[in-house]
């Protein structure tokens, strides 16, 4: 456990000395602000959540296996992952301690948003009712997380980071849009069930009804480990090649 | 000399025992066997490719051995990865550091994942070592390359380890800073147990208590420096030349005709002559010229430098006997691999693409 904090504290150190960070950061701030104008103003203005929510998720789409790309490609390309690998600490301290990083930076930058809150708040008629507004921001951080997982995995299979990145939009896509191929099946079909429960957004948006159901923080949760768990195999994959 | 006595007080620290590495079916080392002791500075020499670094990752633990066991400090490198990583400081060949840190924040962290206890005075010791304690506060990426192999080898000795292993730790530094990171190394004899590699001759010559001479991932020869070069030469060796002028038939004559003498090979005005086995000759050989009349103007014995001693072994005897006809007793330290071992070279190539 001090292992990972003391990988995850290094990570987030880099975080803040990269380019990309803030970059990130300013571009969700930017995309996401420029969004929520449009959602709260105009002819069919609302103050609702759900919306805010599915505009947060869908930048988050891009943006976090951007910050992911680098967490271990970097290393593996400049060699430093060697002298992480031959210190005495376990490759799944490495693979969490990373992904524990790039979540609290994440974590940062979905705090930001906070503001928006503030100002739906305000605009909001008869106020903003708080339990889908905590059940929203669980999502969020839960979809964060999965995504970030999600990124160190693709980090972990290769030493470019333009790759890791590319592989980790693709893949987050694929497990996004899982449930719009339903239709194709049929939306009750056996298979239309798997599909709708495999993806991302359906379990995502439940968040956003003000309920948390044990399923979707489950699933959730088993992305996370599941990815990690195969991002550490990977890793240690490496030692024997 | 110290040199000797640290290796027969010392106690066993890396234990290598049958071990072998294969990268798909080709191996990259095969069955090698060796101990270094408690003290001792145990160079590894070979052409680049050898198996130096394939052995020195298994004994870090960052890559497990195909067949055969290693142990530092008694813990097994597979199955007390652990441990055995707790008694080990290792700096790779690459130098990998953490640009965007400053020299003091990247050692910190690495002492805090080595769990070095009072960190503050264990990073102010090291820095002071490796002589960079001005330089805290600098970002490891402004550095220059023989700095930043200063901070790898702090880092290397950051938690006291009883093993310090360090691969090829002069590459790419200019003279001077190869200067400074052989006597740094020297100056860790004693203390620690220190495994390097490199393919450059004279520096295991200079540095290493002990040098084992890997080729092809096979250990070829084991030895100290000065008995590899002796073992090889056999009876001494001696450059003679003599000034302009001097009937060279007659001075060939006369050396042939000393005692001790086995051999006179001329070229110009300067001869090698090789003496029987142990006989001195060059009091002889000097008085003789002089008493003759003739201008002296080179009198240099000729040793067997590693070099030659090390592509006698990789059996490339043709450079081998190029190299002792030139006499060159140091040789371009950058040009040693001689052309025998491109085969050796282009397979190792072929086998980390693999």
């Amino acid at each position: 456990m001090r292992n990972m904090i003391t990988i995850a504290s290094r990570e987030i150190g880099a975080y803040f000395n990269s380019s990309i960070f803030w970059v990130l950061a300013t571009a969700f701030m930017v995309f996401g602000g420029l969004v929520f104008a449009l959602i709260t103003t105009g002819e069919n203005a609302s103050a609702d959540m759900l919306p805010l929510l599915g505009l947060y998720g869908t930048i988050l789409l891009f943006v976090a296996p951007l910050l992911a790309m680098r967490l271990l490609s970097e290393e593996l390309r400049s060699g430093t992952l060697e002298l992480l690998m031959t210190a005495p600490v376990r490759d799944w301290q490495v693979v969490w301690g990373k992904w524990l990083g790039s979540l609290v930076m994440t974590t940062v930058i979905l705090a930001l948003t906070a503001f928006h809150v503030v100002i739906l708040y305000r605009l909001a008629a008869n106020g903003l009712e708080f339990g889908p507004l905590l059940s929203s921001y669980l999502g969020l951080f839960l979809l964060a997380a999965a995504l970030l997982a999600l990124g160190v995995l693709t980090s972990s299979v290769t030493q470019n980071q333009v790759v890791a990145a590319f592989l980790g939009i693709m893949l987050v896509m694929v497990l996004w849009f899982l449930p719009l191929l339903r239709g194709a099946f049929g939306a009750d079909s056996a298979v239309g069930a798997v599909l709708g429960y495999a993806g991302l957004s359906d379990h995502y948006f439940n968040f956003g009804q003000g309920v948390i159901d044990s399923r979707d923080v489950i699933y959730m949760l088993s992305l996370i480990v599941g990815t990690l768990v195969l991002a550490t195999r990977i890793l240690e994959s490496r030692r024997w090649r | 000399m110290a040199r000797s006595e640290a290796r027969q007080s010392g106690e066993p620290m890396i234990e290598v025992d049958h071990l072998s590495r294969y990268y798909g079916p080709s191996p990259a080392l095969e069955d090698i066997s060796f101990t270094a002791y408690r003290g001792e500075i145990l160079g590894f020499l070979g052409p680049n490719g050898a198996g130096k670094t394939t052995t020195m990752r298994i004994l870090t633990g960052y890559m497990p051995p195909s067949d055969g066991t290693a142990r530092v400090a008694g813990h097994d490198v597979v199955s007390a990865s652990m441990e055995a990583r707790r008694h080990i400081g290792y700096l790779p060949e690459s130098t990998p550091l953490y640009p965007e840190m400053t020299i003091y924040r990247y050692l910190d962290f690495m002492g805090r994942l080595r769990d070095v206890q009072d960190r503050p005075h264990a990073i102010e010791r090291v820095m002071d070592q490796v002589s960079i304690s001005d330089r805290a506060d600098q970002l490891i990426g402004q550095l220059s390359k023989g700095l930043r192999q200063r901070v790898g080898i702090a880092q290397a000795l950051l938690h006291g380890p009883d093993v310090i292993i360090l691969d090829e730790p002069t590459i790419g530094l200019d003279p001077r800073q190869i200067r400074e990171v052989r006597q740094l190394i020297s100056d860790l004899r004693g203390d620690h147990t220190v495994i390097l590699s490199t393919h450059i001759l004279p520096e295991a010559q200079q540095v290493c208590d002990r040098v084992l001479i890997i080729n092809r991932g096979r250990i070829v020869a084991e030895d100290t420096p000065d008995r590899l070069t002796a073992r090889l030469s056999g009876g001494e060796r001696v450059r003679v030349a003599v000034t302009d002028g001097a009937p060279l038939d007659q001075v060939r004559t006369t050396i042939a005709g000393l005692p001790g003498v086995g051999g006179v090979e001329a070229t110009g005005n300067s001869f090698v002559v090789t003496a029987d086995q142990d006989r001195a000759i060059r009091p002889a050989l000097a008085r003789a010229i002089i008493e003759k009349g003739w201008g002296l103007s080179e009198l240099t014995p000729i040793g067997l430098s590693l070099e030659e001693v090390f592509l006698e072994l990789t059996g490339d005897a043709a450079a081998a006997a190029e190299l002792a006809g030139a006499g060159s007793d140091a040789g371009d330290p950058d040009e040693l691999v001689g052309a025998g071992d491109e085969e050796a070279v282009a397979t190792a190539e072929e086998v980390h693409d693999a």
